[in-house]
């Protein structure tokens, strides 16, 4: 497809009404991902967009993976899916390309999705617990994390990565404060839910 | 005096393995914050989701009831009660799908039937069509029909066997076999036919995998995405009380209008040899009929499996040998436990050792019934907790899960066996002197040694093939073999997918293979009693 989607507004744009699906925003990376635009575009702007998202006749599907599947076996054009899971189906040889979107000089960039290893207050084996997570912040396990299916981006620059994924430095990353993203998924569950038909 | 301590020992394990987590979710689900409130309750009657939850799992219940029944009892007829060739191999062979993960038939129609499938590559044709059936309410009731089949098919074989033949040929002397099958052996064996159509519907209600990975939403599957995708505890708790609320009111059903029905037909002595009806010219129709659907249904799958997998081997064992080794461990661990278990409980119900036989003999069926996700959440509501994180951080948790679950298969196993084993030899070792243990050591056991071996096998079958629970319940780092396919699912390609479920089968069909020549070598009848059934 020559005239692929660039940015996340796509979804909205009448050209390619029925043609996109996304994955049931009340789950997972997707409701990460939707906080996300809350926190950036404000509520209301926000919200305009998931109604516009229906109105486009956007399909919803019940995970990354399976919107990933339908983009691949050609029955809707694109999808925002995690990394792994357009990495995943680029190393299965399936027709598909993987876009950053939003990555114009002005553009929202695109959403990365953190993970976290925290050492809790008080645990009973602090020293275990600080081993443990400079044994996954480390080198050797980034570039394990990157080449396995999770597909995960490593943080430090000398790691390599699979030639299907693009280098931290190289994406224009979405800027958000991510406890203020972690606050409005609890926040928008509602509208979410209402959203979804529930 | 220590079969007292050991029989109330048994009953207590029971009660905290099953009941009790059971017990607790329930409990929960009458307190919000800490104080007592039915808005939990109100939030599920008020909500259309829910309602809409409960239409689609009892319309796929009942269609797979319905068609596992209407195909399972001829051919447990044919199977069991015509000269139909090769009839022991044929019964084996429709038998395989229920002793594999469920969900990796679901895979092997998906890897022949999707629009990527071998299909519309091999063909060069689109499966759109069948593709979108396939991932709904026809695909999903298609599947677990070819899943369950079995039951209704060797419950008619146990249940028309067991009929006294007199009855039967009495029939022949005023009517042809058309009219015996019609007037004496139908009616005779209906309760039981009534029995294995309520398992069928308890089995496919309860069913996770196969509706997850066929996207039909249902009350496990939303059960479990409550608990798995917003750690949502109390909403997950919520979503799986209507399951144990229907899975009580059949079983309560099940006590009150066919329980004792059901075995009043089977007076025929274990030696007895059925009377078998001659097909005579319908004879080769029949068995390529027969042939023809354990094609269609169980080499077909089998087949797409294999040649999806080719070349996926390697990668297959290097991803998943250590979840592999550890399924085969739980699974020979699990199936012991529960043949111990269900021994005793067996040994309880049958010599009504306790007062509460019943009401054990009753729990057991009704975790049974229970959809594995029910007990998945009640186990971990009441073990996580740091006191008791030996049993909720360790193997131990997968443990509890198959006991509580599987229980009953040892149990009604071991139940017949003991049945058949005359009480006069208990009582001459009581008089001779020998102590309970003893005599239960050195002379039911042995007596009883076919059916611990059928029940051991069996629990090994059910314990290995367990994803509900397992998925649920199992600790970092101690993934099965099913469990690992499944969260592979979601990335792996298909042919890797394929070559684990290949193994997945051998590792189920193999160790049963060997166990199965062991136990048939020396026929029933030619021993003390025979298989349960």
């Amino acid at each position: 497809m020559a005239d692929r989607p660039t940015s996340i507004l796509a979804y909205t744009d009448p050209r390619w009404k029925g043609r996109a699906v996304i994955a049931n925003p009340l789950f997972g990376t997707t409701t990460s991902q939707v906080a996300a635009l809350f926190t950036r575009w404000g509520d209301e702007k926000a919200r305009r967009f998931m109604r516009d998202l229906k109105k486009n006749a956007v399909r919803v599907a019940t995970s990354n993976g399976e919107s990933a599947d339908f983009v691949a076996t050609g029955q809707v054009d694109f999808s925002l899916v995690d990394s792994d899971d357009a990495v995943n189906r680029l190393r299965q040889g399936r027709p598909v390309a993987m876009v950053y979107p939003d990555q114009a000089a002005d553009g929202l960039g695109a959403f990365i999705v953190p993970n976290a290893a925290v050492l809790i207050a008080g645990a009973p084996h602090p020293d275990a617990a600080r081993r443990l997570i400079d044994y996954l912040l480390s080198r050797e396990t980034e570039r394990k994390l990157a080449f396995a299916d999770c597909a995960q981006l490593p943080l430090h620059s000398d790691v390599p990565i699979p030639a299907e994924m693009k280098p931290i430095d190289q994406i224009r990353v979405m800027r958000v404060d991510y406890a203020e993203v972690a606050r409005k998924m609890v926040e928008i569950q509602s509208f979410l839910k209402s959203w979804v038909g529930l | 005096m220590s079969k007292r301590i050991i029989l109330t020992l048994t009953v207590l394990l029971l009660f905290v393995v099953g009941v009790l987590p059971v017990l607790s979710m329930l409990w929960k689900s009458l307190f919000v914050d800490g104080h007592f409130g039915l808005d939990a309750w109100r939030g599920l009657l008020a909500s259309a989701h829910q309602w809409m939850l409960m239409r689609n799992s009892l319309a796929l219940a009942s269609l797979v009831t319905l068609f596992t029944f209407v195909l399972g009892v001829p051919l447990g007829i044919l199977l069991g009660k015509t000269d139909l060739p090769a009839r022991r191999f044929l019964t084996l062979l429709f038998t395989i799908p229920l002793l594999i993960p469920p969900y990796i038939v679901a895979v092997s129609w998906f890897d022949l039937l999707g629009r990527d499938g071998l299909l519309a590559r091999g063909f060069d044709v689109s499966t759109a069509g069948i593709d979108d059936l396939l991932f709904g309410l026809p695909g999903c009731a298609f599947v677990l029909v070819s899943i369950y089949l079995p039951i209704p098919m060797l419950l008619t074989m146990i249940f028309t066997r067991a009929i006294d033949p007199r009855l039967e040929e009495a029939g022949r002397l005023v009517t042809d076999w058309r009219g015996v099958l019609r007037g004496i052996t139908l009616p005779l064996i209906l309760p039981g036919l009534l029995l294995s159509a309520l398992l069928v519907f308890l089995l496919a209600f309860g069913q996770f995998s196969v509706p997850s990975f066929l996207r039909y939403a249902v009350y496990p599957v939303e059960s479990f995405t409550q608990f798995s995708a917003f750690y949502d505890f109390d909403a997950a708790t919520v979503a799986v009380l209507p399951l144990a609320g229907v899975a009580l009111i059949l079983l309560l059903a099940e006590g009150i209008f066919l329980r004792d029905r059901a075995w009043q037909a089977l007076s025929a002595p274990a030696s007895t040899r059925p009377l078998l009806i001659p097909l005579g010219a319908r004879r080769r129709v029949c068995w390529v009929l027969v042939v023809l659907a354990g094609f269609f249904l169980v080499v077909v799958p089998l087949v797409v499996l294999l040649i999806q997998a080719a070349g996926a081997y390697g990668e297959a064992f290097d991803r998943a040998a250590a979840s592999l080794s550890r399924s085969l461990a739980y699974a020979a661990i699990g199936a012991t436990a529960l043949t111990v278990l269900g021994f005793l409980v067996a040994y309880l119900v049958h010599a009504k050792a306790l007062c509460c036989w019943r009401w054990v003999d009753t729990s057991t069926l009704f975790l049974f019934a229970l959809p594995g996700t029910v007990i998945g959440i009640g186990l971990i509501g009441l073990w996580n907790r740091p006191a008791t994180n030996w049993i909720y951080a360790t193997p131990l948790i997968i443990l509890f899960g198959y006991l509580a679950k599987y229980t009953v298969l040892t149990s009604r196993i071991s139940v017949s066996q003991l049945a058949r084993i005359p009480s006069s030899m208990e009582e001459a070792a009581r008089i001779a002197g020998a102590g309970w243990l003893r005599r239960l050591l050195l002379i039911v056991v042995p007596l009883a040694r076919r059916g611990l071996l059928a029940s051991w096998l069996v629990a090994y079958l059910f314990s290995l093939r367990d994803t509900s629970i397992t998925m649920l319940v199992y600790p970092p780092g101690h993934e099965t073999l099913p469990v690992r396919i499944f969260t592979l699912m979601a990335n792996g390609s298909p042919a890797l997918i394929a070559a684990l479920c290949v193994i997945m089968v051998a590792a189920a069909l193999l160790p049963a293979g060997l166990l199965w020549i062991l136990l048939a070598w020396r026929r029933p009848g030619r021993e003390e009693g025979g298989l349960a059934g």
